[in-house]
Order: C-alpha cells, then structure tokens, then sequence
C-alpha cells in the first residue's frame, strides 16, 4: 500500500467532511455576506423604522401597545412569513431604499437556499465517501483509489452547486493527489494485508 | 475483533464528526430561540425599554454578575426614563445569562470538535494501539455525550456516542490466541514456484534449511562432520 497517497487521500477527506458541514455558513456568506455588510454600514440607521414599518405591514400592534409575550409570538409569525416579494411591497410603498436593498438579499437567500441544502448533504456524503475509500484502499488499493477519486469530482461539483467552491477545492486537490499516488503505485506495491502475511509467513 | 473496533469505531467517529460541526448549527439556533421564548415570558416592556438603553451606552462590562449589576445602576442613575432601579437590575441579569449562556456554548462546541476529532484519530489507531484508541473512543464518546446533553442536541449524537463506546469496549477485548495444532497435523504448505523463491515452499524448506536448524556436531578432536 502506498502510504503517502493513502495519507494524502485521508486527510483530504477530513477536510472535505469539514469544509461540506461548514458549506451552509460559507456558502451562505460567500452569496450575501457582503451585500449585508454594506447593508448594516449604509443603512443601519434605518433598521428600527424598518421593523417598526414591517410589522404593522404584518399586523401587528406596535411595541410598547401590546402585551411583551404576545408581541413577541406575533413578531415572530411576521418574520417567518415575510419573503422577498412584501419587502418589494414595502419599498415601493414607502418608496424606500433600505427595504429594496434588504429584498434583493432575501430574494438572492430564496433562490440559493434549495441548492444550498441539496449541495451541502451531497457532499457530506461525497466525503464520507471519501473516507471509507481511503479505509478500502488499505486492502483492494485500486478499488479505493477509484472512490477516493470519483469523490473528489463530486465533492467539487457538489461545492459548485453550492456555490462554496474555494475551501473545498483545497480538499478536493487533497483527494485527487492521494488518489492519482494510489493509482499510480498500483502496479508497485501490495496490499497491506499480504505484506503482513508474507511477513508472518518469513 | 480488532477489524470489528475499528470499523465500529471508524463510523462513530465519522458520525462524532459529523454531529459536532453540526452543533455548529444546532446551538445558536437554539440559544437564539429560548432567548426569544424567555424574553416573551419573563420580561416586560419596560425591560425591553431598559436593555435599549444600556445597549446604547458606549462602554459595555465584563463577563460577571458583579459588572453587569454596576453597569445597571450606572445606566439607571443616568438615565431620564420613569423606569426603576430595579428593572434596569433584571435586565441587566438577562443579558448576563443569555451572554454566559452563549460563551459556554460556544466552548462547548469547540470542545466537542476537538473530541470528535479524537475520536476519529482513537478509530485510525485502535488496529495498532488497541488501548490508546479504545481509551481515546470511550473518553471522546462520553465527553460528546455530556456536551451533547448540555447543548440539547442529545438525539443526533446518540448514535455515535453508541457505536463509539461500543468500538473503544471492543479494542479491550484481548485477541483469541491460535488454536492449538493436533499431533500429526501437517500444516498446507503451497507448491513450489520457480518464480518465489522468498515464500516457504514444500520443496524450498527441504532445499534450504533456516539457519536455526542448521546442526553442526563437533567431536572432542574438534573435528567438524
């Protein structure tokens, strides 16, 4: 067995596994993090007209009206039901710049929010793919270097999708090098377990 | 036995890994929403009114009981509001707990990474060291199984916690020796290959003694047969 490539291909897939369950926050951010960021510096003055205008859009009693706890279950419900269409129905009520920048950032979260999710679990389990095919090529070295190798075309795939392609690509190149140095001592080398019995045997 | 510890023990520590950058996720989602629940629950308007006030001020205190009671008089003291002592004093109390609760579980998360992690590195050694990994699995399990319980995401991590704990019991089960040969019994020896001439064969045992069994009788007139 080749010790580098299996070495190489088990820590490509610890980082594929880290990298695809941090997906949904790098993902996330890599979409809108800046768009936000110069959201909270340009309009961050404008955030408690804007809550106080969502909520009575909403139907609900202003603060300071109702009871804290009822107020509260109410606000909640509002927010979970706003999407990116009332916001544009604020903005053009209001004529206010703060509610269309906020829904282009709701709409850019809605339309990323599906393929987020399907690319995040597809490549969690591209990884863990990964891992048992580094464990498998300990014994059938050419088996495990082909899924070590496939995952790493799907982890990035998976990451593309997403749309977090940049830190998986570092566990992705990992992989692929672990799998090529498998692939590539194939001929060379045996199979731990027969070294070991060969060794016994001596 | 060994393959069966580490196979068990590869799985719970992918699956540690797994549900702990998962606790990622989990935590904050529930920090925020019981923040949300008690602030519906315990609080009145007027704490509200009084935390916006303190969130206003420029200077905020440190993590304890004991500076967040201060910062409450000092902002009750400057402040122009019909609001009393005494609830500035509650909010403050709110927001220290909501703040410890949130540093505690940050902690706990990065805590339970690290033992996820060890975990998994327990299963990669448990063929070689079986009573490292083993020890390594079991404490790691029980460790992400207190976190798990602290933070409320106890069902997802059951699962490794079992299999985790199951491959750290198995690493301690000591290997079954060989079974003993009958008297008579004459081990399968392959064939001779012209080719191999490093594998013990039928015919190269008889070809080439080991040095071991090589006998050199020396007669008293140190004669050598």
């Amino acid at each position: 067995m080749s010790r580098g490539g299996y070495v190489t291909s088990m820590v490509g897939g610890v980082l594929a596994l880290v990298f695809a369950m941090l997906m949904l926050l790098t993902g996330f951010l890599w979409a809108v993090g800046g768009d936000l960021s110069t959201f909270f510096e340009e309009r961050g003055d404008r955030i408690g007209s804007m809550w106080e205008l969502l909520g009575r859009y909403q139907g609900v009693d202003d603060f300071l009206k109702d009871d804290l706890s009822e107020y509260v279950t109410e606000y909640k419900a509002a927010l979970e039901k706003t999407n990116s269409e009332d916001l544009e129905a604020l903005a053009d009520k209001y004529n206010s710049a703060a509610f269309r920048d906020m829904a282009a950032i709701v709409a850019k979260v809605e339309s990323l929010r599906l393929r987020l999710i399907i690319g995040t679990i597809l490549s969690v389990l591209a990884s863990v793919a990964a891992l048992i095919g580094a464990q498998v090529a300990r014994v059938r070295q050419r088996a495990g270097a082909v899924t070590v190798l496939c995952s790493s075309i799907l982890t990035l795939g998976f990451s593309l999708l997403a749309g977090s392609v940049l830190p998986m690509a570092a566990a992705s190149l990992l992989l692929l090098i672990g799998s090529l140095v498998l692939l590539n001592r194939n001929g060379e080398g045996q199979p731990e377990e027969y070294e070991y019995s060969r060794e016994v045997r001596r | 036995m060994k393959r069966a510890g580490f196979i068990i023990g590869y799985a719970g520590g992918i699956l540690a890994l797994i549900c702990a950058l998962l606790m990622i996720y989990t935590v904050p989602t529930s920090i925020v929403n019981s923040t949300v629940q008690e602030i519906g629950s315990d609080l009145e308007n007027e704490n509200i009114v009084a935390m916006g006030e303190m969130f206003s001020q420029s200077h905020w205190p440190g993590l304890s009981r004991g500076a967040f009671e201060d910062f409450a008089s000092q902002v009750a003291d400057g402040s122009r509001l019909p609001i009393k002592d005494d609830v500035y004093q509650q909010s403050a109390l709110f927001i220290y707990r909501s703040e410890l609760n949130a540093v505690v579980s940050a902690v706990i998360i990065v805590v339970s990474l690290v033992m996820a992690f060890i975990a998994f590195f327990g299963s990669l050694s448990v063929r070689k060291r079986p009573a490292a990994g083993g020890v390594m699995m079991l404490v790691s399990a029980l460790m992400l199984l207190i976190a798990s319980i602290y933070t409320g995401t106890v069902i997802p991590m059951l699962f490794s916690f079992l299999l985790l704990t199951a491959a750290g019991i198995v690493a301690f089960i000591p290997e079954k020796n060989e079974a003993p040969v009958r008297a008579g019994y004459k081990p399968y020896m392959p064939l001779d290959d012209p080719e191999d001439d490093i594998t013990p064969t039928r015919l190269n045992q008889k070809r080439e003694a080991p040095e071991g069994k090589i006998h050199v009788r020396v007669h008293r007139d140190d004669i050598i047969d």
